[in-house]
């Protein structure tokens, strides 16, 4: 315990480790505000004309405001109401205005910009079957919404057949999962889903700072020589090279949870923690697996990005006790944090997806696999690219581990 | 206490580093003299068990150290020549780590640290940063972290690098006086830094052990081949050129004294002069003496 606070406080007194937590942690307040002075909306008199142009805090409250009806369960009868007043208000005009600007301001904000939000994933819902693609609004009969419940699960069913036809297995898990589903739907207006990026974003900065920050934990050690008094201290070998890694992962995890729930409750706090109940049905795909709603859904991701850094920092330690170069060492670490961004884009998840960051990123971070339904298929075994992402997560951090402290311990001074 | 190297090998690809060396270390400080390149670094690697020899054995009293692990390391203190610090790091804090590391109990830890800073002059910088201190300073440093857990093996490999000559006789008394009951390796290419501490030297050559005894019969080995003599200044060159000097020092009256290795006197006033260690250093290596004068 002695050896392990000494080395926490060499690991805090690191200019280099320092400077990156304070990056950090400012990065936390800039990167959950960012999608908040994106948030933007005018103000329209009774007569259509623009009084105001509302930003940031005041734009949230005052969509909140209009929407503000909405709140609470999503019922098939709430969403028959809403979609009849959009229906008979579009109507009018014509659906093409409300993209091309002749629809007038004032009805809009009245009419349909309250139910908008709410509507928003009908036209998923009641997509075309053989193709995918999303119906209008103006298309649903209103009496559809009755069975708005029953139809995301067709949906899904349509989906699956689309895109695992071959994998009956996978069809049957992402159908048992969806039923564990509650419905109807949460939903509390205000959150943005760009918020969520900027989660994932800032997750992706973290991991990327604290593998910088970990990077010299031995290999400086190495370079610096200073690596030759200390193995040759009693507690030198086995037990400080323990240490070691526990240190950085300590330091690490602490920075990752205190960095990402500041982030976390500026947003929050920002849009609204109400909104936290919202089903993540209704901000992402219609058909999520998940049953989670946004506050839940925080937490997974936190608990998967935490995860993601631990076995990328393992990672990160192994290589440090492997090589003497901090350069070699650090530019390997990074080239491994983005790999897995890359590998999807080109189509190959599944090795994204078993590498120590492959939570992290955009596409193919945990966020985005947690709302789709990729499969790795191994015989006639189908695994939830989530699961799988976790299942390598929970693997490779102590086999990482182990390869730090043993090569380590191997190392032999040249 | 012994500590018995046999047939000791370190092979690098291509060059043998290390070859066959067989010594007995017993307690007392024991100088290892040896040109650059000579061995004496990776021969104390291997005893300091961080470089694995490519044949042969360290036995601590009879056990392997290699097997001993943490109790061979308990009993070691090891100053390498190379070596570098938590830059960010003060000194205080920087021996406090190294003593926990070394188990050293965490009551004795703070008197141990105070009157090591004060035998090596190192109070007045204890809470200073270790990357603001100078070469000397951090020298001493490193010695400080060598001996914090009172080491029955202590191994230095140049500790006077550094170190300016009231520090270098400081570190002479401060080894002399700790050697008592331990086994002291020092290694140096300042011969004066040990020929008078040192119970006995090992002189390395070409990766091997040419030479073992104390400082008097090692220095026997060059007795009668020691010169002095007082040349003219304008033929000073000449001199130079064939005769292997150690030493020239300017009389005044455009004459210099000089001081050779030569099995017999080279000029008719040459008069035999008692020898020293580092005669006999620079007797088995020539090459280091032309480098030490700069030619």
């Amino acid at each position: 315990m002695r050896i392990y606070c000494l080395e926490i406080k060499r690991v805090l007194k690191s200019r280099r480790v320092i400077i990156l937590l304070v990056i950090a942690l400012l990065m936390s307040v800039v990167m959950a505000w960012l999608p908040v002075i994106y948030e933007d909306i005018n103000q329209y008199d009774e007569n259509g004309n623009k009084v105001a142009e509302l930003n940031g805090l005041a734009a949230i409250t005052y969509k909140k405001s209009l929407r503000l009806s909405n709140n609470g369960e999503v019922t098939p009868e709430k969403l028959k109401k809403a979609l009849i007043i959009y229906q008979s208000t579009v109507s009018q005009y014509g659906e093409n205005s409300l993209y091309s600007g002749d629809f007038p301001k004032g009805l809009y904000m009245e009419k349909v910009f309250p139910v908008e939000s709410l509507l928003g994933r009908l036209p998923e819902a009641f997509s075309n079957p053989k193709t995918g693609q999303a119906a209008s609004l103006m298309d649903i009969a209103p009496e559809k919404t009755n069975n708005f419940y029953k139809q995301t699960e067709q949906h899904l069913k349509d989906i699956m057949q689309m895109e695992l036809k071959d994998h009956p297995k996978a069809q049957e898990q992402a159908l048992k999962k969806y039923a564990e589903v509650k419905m109807p739907f949460q939903f509390y207006t205000g959150y943005s889903r760009d918020a969520f990026d900027y989660v994932m974003l800032y997750i992706f900065l973290l991991v990327l700072l604290c593998t910088a920050a970990a990077t010299p934990t031995f290999s400086n050690e190495y370079q610096t020589g200073s690596d030759s008094i200390l193995r040759c201290t009693k507690h030198g070998r086995c037990r400080l090279a323990i240490v070691k890694v526990f240190a950085a992962l300590t330091v690490f995890s602490i920075t990752f949870i205190i960095c990402l729930l500041l982030h976390l409750l500026i947003s929050n706090l920002a849009f609204g923690p109400e909104c936290m109940k919202t089903s993540m049905q209704m901000l992402f795909s219609v058909i999520s697996l998940p049953a989670l709603n946004l506050g839940q859904l925080q937490a997974v991701l936190t608990i998967g990005g935490l995860g993601s850094l631990l076995a990328t920092v393992s990672f990160t330690l192994f290589l440090s006790a492997k090589f003497k170069d901090s350069i070699s060492v650090i530019l390997s670490a990074i080239v491994v944090c983005l790999l897995p961004i890359f590998t999807y884009s080109a189509g190959s998840g599944w090795l994204g997806f078993i590498l120590p960051s492959g939570g992290i990123g955009m596409q193919n971070s945990l966020l985005y696999q947690l709302t789709g339904f990729n499969y790795l298929h191994v015989g006639s075994i189908s695994i939830w690219s989530p699961y799988a992402i976790m299942a390598a997560t929970v693997i490779e951090i102590p086999v990482f581990f182990f390869l730090a402290v043993s090569t380590y311990c191997k190392h032999q001074v040249d | 206490m012994e500590l018995t190297i046999t047939n000791l090998s370190k092979q690098f690809k291509d060059k043998t580093a290390v070859d066959d060396v067989c010594l007995s270390l017993t307690p007392g400080v024991w100088g290892l003299l040896g040109a650059n390149g000579a061995g004496k670094t990776t021969l104390m690697r291997m005893i300091a068990d961080i470089l694995n020899p490519t044949s042969g054995k360290i036995l601590y009293d009879g056990k392997d150290i290699r097997t001993m692990g943490e109790e061979y390391r308990n009993l070691f203190g090891f100053l390498p020549q190379d070596f570098g610090f938590f830059q960010d790091f003060t000194v205080k804090d920087y021996l406090e780590y190294i003593a926990a590391l070394k188990d050293v109990p965490a009551r004795e830890t703070r008197k141990k640290i105070d009157s090591l800073l004060h035998t090596l002059t190192l109070d007045d910088v204890r809470n200073k940063k270790i990357i603001k201190l100078s070469g000397g300073m951090k020298r001493r440093v490193g010695i400080a972290q060598a001996m914090l857990n009172d080491p029955k093996i202590l191994i230095m490999d140049e500790p006077t690098a550094g170190l300016d000559p009231g520090e270098r006789v400081r570190f002479r008394n401060l080894v002399s006086e700790f050697s008592h009951g331990r086994i002291v390796l020092i290694s140096t290419h300042i011969v004066s830094d040990i020929e008078y501490i040192a119970t006995k030297n090992a002189i390395m050559k070409a990766g091997k052990i040419v030479n073992v005894g104390t400082t008097d019969e090692l220095v026997n080995q060059v007795k009668g081949k020691v010169w002095t003599c007082v040349v003219p200044a304008e033929k000073i060159t000449m001199y130079e050129m064939q005769l292997r000097i150690i030493n020239q020092r300017s009389e005044g009256n455009n004459q210099v004294s000089i001081r050779y290795l030569s099995d017999e006197g080279k000029t008719s006033n040459s008069v035999l002069a008692p020898p020293r260690l580092e005669d006999l250093y620079l007797w088995l290596f020539p090459q280091e003496e032309i480098i030490e004068r700069g030619i």
